[in-house]
């Protein structure tokens, strides 16, 4: 009991302190961008029509995948670990205003070049896009990395950015080699690599550093019991096995693919699993919306696994890969993000507006009302649902998610707008007041 | 001078989601009387606290709770260590 653990301003190092928490412009820029992509990839959609949902490999297809997992959720997971790394890792980006400003200024033209690119077929978009995405990766690769390097801790979470980061990196580097390949003429010999390029972005980038920061952050704000210990010390290592022994038997005999994606999405359905556990067990009882939020992305990636599972096993075909991938990008990753940037965006305006003297609302729901995030969710889950129905019979279903979609991504948008507004205006949230 | 327990102030925050046990725990220091020191009782060490308690004039200790994870205890710097 006498044992003390800190005191004083004997603080240790690989405790958070705010004033090291990078400048608030620094995660906002990206959590402001990412909405923008999300509608732009529902106007995609609708001006695609069935067409893009017919096929993963569709010219719309791959343009408007992109738009999402670039422009939305990579996007979003940049700004995020800028962000969390002094939080939960305990370390800072060094010169993080720049390395943001830099890879920002490269993603955002870089992920429209590579959907013009995808949809056209035009090689001089595809050119510009590899210049602009291959220094953009690296750069967050090197900034991220070079912290993540600094860091003592061991924890799961900090292992878990690790590895994302080091998955960000393969994925990367395999897109850039299938553009490279595409404007040469060489792609038919490397277009087993998409299945790998896939695999690393998905599950090695998206997946593993959901992982790692739900262990954080689930608890943190739902006021959960921990993850399991054992599943913590577990997942990362055991994704990143499959993800490098699936990637070496793909690359031996040419096939393995399918059975390495069941493999990972039963891995990963554990973990979605576990998350509904801790969730069913939280403390505080009343459910607010990232609680649903988090809900619908973890059965998202139930149902994913079990597509998946199917797929692998059934004949193939489109249609599994199709509502697979909707499911994972937009169920998945698009539901975590949202019910995260509703809970972030409003926290670290909170937490800045607060530490700078500024007058900060009591409240996080006095910044960003909780009304406003529930009708983003109820748009959000419709949307959701709208896009499964069009991922099994496109026409005409496609059309009505598209439209879904654009309104949920526009009021994600529009209420993070809201909210970073109010740290512009000095903490003053008295318009804002009545609902939460 | 009192016994330590008689000048204590506990306050639980430990079911509480951020950025509430901030909130809470500073508006309960801008009670605290001279000689009293608050316990403060959280599942999870607030690292963002420890600054702030700093900058306005507050010493602090953190230790394994009986009740919560962690407790902390926050006096005003200057007088007696609890």
């Amino acid at each position: 009991m006498s044992e003390a653990l800190g005191s004083g301003a004997a603080a240790g190092p690989a405790r958070p302190d705010v004033d090291q928490a990078p400048p608030i412009d620094v995660p906002l820029r990206f959590f402001l961008t990412a909405p923008v992509f999300g509608v732009l990839a529902a106007v995609g959609l609708a001006l695609a029509g069935p067409s893009a949902l017919a096929s993963r490999w569709s010219p719309p297809a791959l343009a408007l995948t992109h738009l999402l997992t670039l422009g939305v959720v990579a996007m979003a997971m940049f700004g995020a670990v800028f962000q969390l790394l002094p939080v939960v890792v305990g370390v800072t980006v060094r010169n993080a205003r720049r390395w943001a400003a830099a890879v920002h200024a490269l993603l955002v033209p870089g992920t429209l070049a590579l959907a013009a690119g995808l949809w056209s077929g035009r090689e001089a978009w595809l050119a510009g896009a590899s210049v602009l995405l291959g220094p953009a990766v690296l750069g967050f690769v090197v900034a991220a990395g070079g912290a993540l390097g600094r860091a003592r801790s061991r924890d799961p979470t900090a292992r878990g950015m690790r590895l994302a980061v080091l998955g960000l990196a393969a994925a990367g580097a395999l897109g850039v080699t299938l553009v490279l390949a595409y404007l040469v003429g060489g792609l038919d010999r490397v277009r087993w690599l998409t299945d790998l390029h896939a695999g690393w972005a998905l599950i090695g980038w998206v997946g593993v550093l959901v992982v790692g920061v739900a262990y954080q952050l689930v608890p943190m704000f739902q006021v959960t019991p921990a993850y399991p210990l054992w599943l913590q010390h577990a997942l990362g290592p055991l994704l990143a096995a499959l993800l490098v022994g699936g990637s070496i038997g793909v690359a031996w005999s040419g096939a393995g693919a399918g059975l390495t994606g069941a493999g990972l999405m039963l891995a990963l359905a554990g973990f979605a699993g576990a998350t509904l556990g801790v969730l069913a067990r939280r403390r505080r009882r009343r459910a607010d919306p990232m609680l649903r939020h988090w809900q619908l992305g973890m059965a998202s990636l139930l149902a994913c696994a079990a597509v998946t599972v199917v797929g692998a096993a059934g004949p193939g075909g489109s249609r599994p890969a199709v509502l697979g991938g909707v499911l994972y990008i937009v169920g998945f990753a698009g539901s975590v993000i949202s019910g995260m940037l509703y809970k972030i965006v409003p926290f670290l305006v909170w937490l800045h507006a607060g530490f700078q003297g500024r007058g900060a609302p009591a409240t996080l729901g006095a910044i960003l009302p909780e009304r406003w995030a529930r009708r983003q969710l109820l748009t959000h889950a419709v949307g959701l649902a709208l896009l499964v129905l069009a991922a099994l019979r496109p026409d005409p279903w496609v059309y009505p998610a598209a439209a879904a979609q654009a309104a949920a991504w526009g009021l994600l948008g529009r209420d993070l707008l809201r909210a970073a507004r109010i740290y512009r205006c000095g903490g003053d949230a008295a318009p804002l007041s009545g609902g939460g | 001078m009192a016994p330590a327990a008689a000048r204590q102030r506990v306050l639980d925050v430990s079911a509480l989601p951020p950025p509430e046990p901030l909130v809470r725990v500073l508006a309960e220091l801008e009670t605290l009387r001279p000689g009293e020191y608050l316990c403060m009782r959280h599942r999870r060490e607030p690292c963002l606290l420890y600054p702030r308690l700093l900058a306005l004039g507050f010493d602090y200790r953190t230790r394994p709770g009986a009740h919560t994870a962690y407790e902390i205890l926050i006096w005003r710097r200057g007088e007696e260590a609890p």
